[in-house]
């Protein structure tokens, strides 16, 4: 049985090893394409697939290594017994079945069977069976394999040959990304510290927007480690929007609408030429209370003075008691509220009337709910200025009180401290007259740090605004220079007015995107009746039938009656231009 | 004389083979206990069979894979049905077989008004010379015979051909009550004409399936026809003395089912069957449709039975694929039933078997 033996395991080899290659040539298509695939995948969005961004040469070598190894284990595993390689051979051979049957009763000793092994035996001892195993199992490389190996060179070729492209917003990690980062966080930070700066430099300003230390130690390049350059654009951009925001909110808040009230009141004073208050005067005129905190502390003193003689103290005494009338004056008006309510169509004598202003707002179905807070918010903003108002009067009425008796107490706002607060230094007891200056002291104290907070508010919204100009000035190199324009002190030590900042155009915005969605229609949930104005004039139902009525007879008119066919356009150009006409006449929709 | 003698040449060995087949069944039985004695016994084997072609050759001209086929069956000890046009020769094949054989030989043309008495034969009233009486004396019919003709077998009527196919599978008949066995061996070749069908009965798939093969006997090429020309119309046909006997035969028949079959020879015959079987699962989805009845067990053991008389025949002592593959058509032809889409469709039963063996590998497959 050796020579058959032998016969079946170079058969059994040569069977495996077709097998194999059969197997790898299979698996090479397969991994030829998912690979093509993967590399393809890998060059349209290479920001999603990083990992792979390797060589691909080796990637190849390791994928037609496993393949091969893959292949050899299956046809290891599924190894074809001696009969059947036997059977194979037989039937290429035209043996008869003599090697295959000689294995099949091996192990048996009747006189045919014994026959039959020697028949096979002297079968597997001619050499032209020997030669011809070669024939019978022949190992082949099959067509597959040569697509496979196209299909992989194709990738490589692919892998070498196409740059990558971003798709679907992916970028690109290349070696100008962190370049590109490091600009973006460059403009970021060029846009943002400016403005940042311009509230910090207020406290009021910064409480009043929550800027806390935890927020103000956030990085103000716009992002974190690891984002990318357009995510670093994108979080500067929000939270540049979430500034103007709350800048806008405060703007547009009681305290600015308080302030408003104050000034447009007090720019009603009529200051008396060469009158001694006509300094105070003219600095509440124009809302400096700064200014006209200083003139009330230096009129303080000059009344307080002793040496000063009764007609000059009766002269200040009547000044003060006049600009205190004109201010008690305009502490009657209502304007602001009056404006406001003018605006929302209500009437504007409510504003004289609080309790009627506020049953007016509760049955005013016109307005929505911000509609009325806003009006309510506009009513409290005038109390709160009228109040300041009238103790900035009873504040100069007793100022004028003290000048023509200067022995009735001693004035601590004279030499007070800055806002007012502390008692005077000279007198052992505080006067009513002392607290009444105080209190004007604090009112314009208030009123000059609201304006001041107001006015820094106003030109970090400024430089917000003007961004496109402080990131073209951030990207030239010289990101110091941003926002110069509100960093400067005016004249009266305030910052001066960012607003004058040259805007340009911000690089970026909004995208309007359409989401595809299936209308599937679905039930009707909510229904609402529309009470439309009727319907008043000549009808036009019949003129508009009649243009429909045209446009049909048109189209079946020239599509079945023998128009000529270089008429036809004629025809539909002209009972259209009828039709276009009595819609512009009519409408389109019916009435 | 023994069997080694064989070997000294062709037609000497012949002759001596068939001596041996005729004259020492008995020893020859004796000697193939050995592996040198089945050697010899294949040869002998090979050796009447060749001696047998030989002497229906000088009858009958060409058809040599219709001989072949008929010795088969011959040896198989199975019934053939002969299928071809008018004039092919079937009817002397087998009048040369059985001339070949030394066996007896009859005949029955079958016609619509043949009657089961007239193949089986009848009781009849005889003057009993001795007794003076008279006396009911059976007299066989035609079929109580070695070799039987049948021509023309699907034009007796259904009843006739029950009787006849009775008698085919239980070799024995029964006529007025009494069983009488027929001579053996017993061999019926049956032959019909395909294309006149006006008048004929065709036999039914039950009976059809008791012959062994189905042979079809083609129009002879023209070199044949030549030669039968020149045998026919010219001189006296020569004459030739039987070379098998009867227990010659039969000991050729018990060699031919001693035969050997490997279990993946075997099953490579088994598969073919099974593909044929158009519900089952090994039939190929292509072919179901074009079969309405599959083959029998019957055909599993015509296409053994024949692969081994083919194997003896040249001279192996084994049966190879080849063997069942080669005996496919005439063992399948008439087991196998076409749809009426194929038979619509004009596919011819053979294209059919052709199609089971290319489904069916001849590789086995654990």
């Amino acid at each position: 049985m050796d020579a058959i033996r032998t016969i079946v395991r170079t058969a059994r080899r040569r069977i495996m090893m077709r097998d194999a290659v059969l197997r790898i040539a299979s698996a090479s298509v397969w991994a030829g394409a998912a690979l093509l695939a993967v590399l393809l995948g890998c060059r349209l969005a290479s920001a999603w697939l990083p990992v792979l961004g390797s060589p691909v040469i080796p990637w190849v070598g390791i994928g037609v290594a496993v393949a091969s190894v893959a292949a050899w284990t299956a046809v290891r595993v599924s190894r074809p017994s001696d009969l059947a390689v036997s059977s194979v051979v037989d039937v290429k051979l035209g043996l008869h079945d003599r090697l295959s049957t000689a294995i099949a009763v091996a192990d048996r000793s009747d006189p045919f069977a014994r026959a039959a092994v020697e028949d096979g035996l002297r079968v597997a001892q001619d050499g032209r069976v020997r030669q011809g195993i070669r024939t019978a199992c022949p190992i082949a490389v099959p067509r597959t394999a040569f697509f496979g190996a196209a299909l992989m060179g194709s990738a490589v070729v692919a892998w070498l040959a196409l740059p990558p492209i971003p798709v679907g917003g992916g970028t690109v990690q290349s070696e100008g990304a962190s370049e590109e980062l490091a600009a973006a966080r460059a403009a970021a930070a060029a846009r943002l510290e400016p403005v940042v700066r311009q509230i910090e430099s207020n406290d009021a300003l910064a409480k009043a927007l929550g800027m806390t230390e935890q927020q103000d130690g956030e990085r103000t390049d716009g992002g974190r480690d690891g984002d990318s350059a357009e995510a670093v654009r994108k979080e500067a951009a929000r939270r540049m929007t979430e500034l103007t925001q709350k800048l806008d909110q405060l703007m547009q808040s009681e305290q600015a609408q308080q302030l408003d009230a104050l000034k447009d009141a007090l720019s009603r004073v009529e200051p008396s030429q060469g009158s001694p208050v006509q300094s105070l005067a003219e600095a509440l005129k124009r809302g400096d209370a700064a200014a006209a905190r200083q003139q009330l502390e230096a009129l303080a003193k000059q009344a307080s003075d002793p040496s000063l003689d009764a007609a000059t103290r009766e002269a200040l005494a009547k000044s003060l008691e006049q600009l205190a009338s004109q201010i008690e004056k305009s502490a009657q008006g209502q304007d602001a509220l009056r404006k406001a309510l003018e605006r929302s169509g209500m009437d504007s004598a409510l504003a004289s009337n609080p309790a009627a202003l506020e049953q007016a707002l509760a049955k005013a179905d016109q307005l929505n709910e911000a509609q009325k807070e806003s009006i309510r918010q506009a009513a409290r903003a005038q109390r709160s200025a009228n109040d300041s108002l009238e103790k900035l009067a009873k504040s100069m009425g007793q100022c004028a009180g003290q000048c023509r008796n200067p022995s009735s107490g001693k004035s601590g706002g004279a030499s007070g401290s800055k806002d007012g607060q502390s008692p005077g230094e000279e007198g052992s007891q505080p006067s009513s007259s002392a607290s009444s200056l105080a209190q004007g002291n604090q009112m314009l104290s208030e009123m000059e740090q609201l304006a001041q907070m107001m006015q820094d508010a106003q030109s970090a919204r400024s430089q917000c605004a003007g961004g496109g100009n402080a990131t073209q000035l951030a990207s030239s190199g010289s990101p110091q220079r941003s926002g110069q324009a509100g960093q400067g002190r005016g004249p009266q030590g305030g910052p001066s007015n960012g607003g004058s900042t040259p805007t340009q155009e911000t690089p970026f915005g909004t995208k309007s995107r359409k989401e595809r969605v299936a209308n599937q229609g679905g039930d009707v949930i909510a229904r609402q009746l529309v009470e439309a104005p009727p319907v008043v004039g000549e009808s036009r139902a019949k003129l508009q039938q009649i243009a429909q009525e045209i446009s049909r007879g048109v189209e079946e008119g020239t599509g079945e009656d023998p128009v000529p066919p270089h008429l036809r356009e004629a025809h539909r150009r002209y009972f259209g231009e009828m039709r276009r006409r009595i819609e512009q006449k009519t409408g389109p929709s019916s009435p | 004389m023994g069997v080694k003698a064989m070997a000294s040449g062709p037609a000497e060995s012949a002759y001596g083979g068939a001596r041996a087949m005729h004259a020492a069944p008995a020893a020859l039985q004796e000697r193939i206990e050995s592996v040198e004695g089945v050697r010899e016994a294949c040869a002998a084997f090979r050796s009447v069979a060749d001696l047998l072609r030989a002497a229906i050759g000088r009858t009958v001209i060409g058809q040599q894979e219709a001989v072949e086929q008929v010795l088969m069956a011959l040896f198989a000890n199975g019934h053939i049905l002969l299928e071809g046009v008018p004039g092919l020769g079937k009817t002397l094949l087998v009048k040369a077989l059985g001339s070949a054989l030394g066996l007896g030989f009859s005949r029955i043309q079958c016609t619509p008004d043949l009657m089961p008495a007239d193949v089986l034969g009848t009781h009849i009233v005889v003057d009993d010379e001795a007794g003076g009486g008279r006396s009911m004396r059976f007299r066989p019919g035609p079929i109580f015979t070695q070799v039987l003709l049948v021509d023309e077998i699907n034009r007796a009527t259904p009843k006739s051909q029950s009787a006849l196919l009775e008698a085919m599978q239980e070799r024995r008949v029964t006529v007025g009550g009494e069983t009488r066995d027929l001579p053996s061996p017993f061999l019926v070749l049956a032959t019909q004409n395909p294309i006149e069908q006006e008048g004929t009965y065709p036999l039914p798939e039950a009976q059809l399936d008791r012959f062994l093969l189905k042979v079809t006997v083609p129009y002879v090429s023209r070199e044949e026809l030549v030669a039968i020309l020149e045998r026919t119309t010219g001189g006296p046909v020569a004459e030739f003395a039987p070379v098998l006997g009867a227990a010659g035969i039969a000991a050729a028949q018990r060699l031919a089912r001693m035969v050997l079959v490997a279990p993946h020879v075997q099953d490579y015959a088994i598969r073919l069957v099974l593909a044929t079987h158009p519900d089952g699962p090994a039939c190929p989805p292509d072919l179901a449709p074009l079969i309405s009845i599959g083959a029998s067990p019957r055909a599993a053991q015509a296409l053994l039975s024949c692969a081994k008389v083919r194997a003896l025949c040249a001279g192996r002592a084994a049966v190879g694929t080849s063997d069942i593959a080669a005996l496919a058509h005439p063992a399948l032809r008439h087991r196998v039933m076409r749809s009426f889409e194929a038979e619509a469709g004009g596919i011819p039963v053979d294209a059919i078997v052709d199609r089971v063996l290319a489904h069916v590998p001849r590789e086995w497959q654990p």
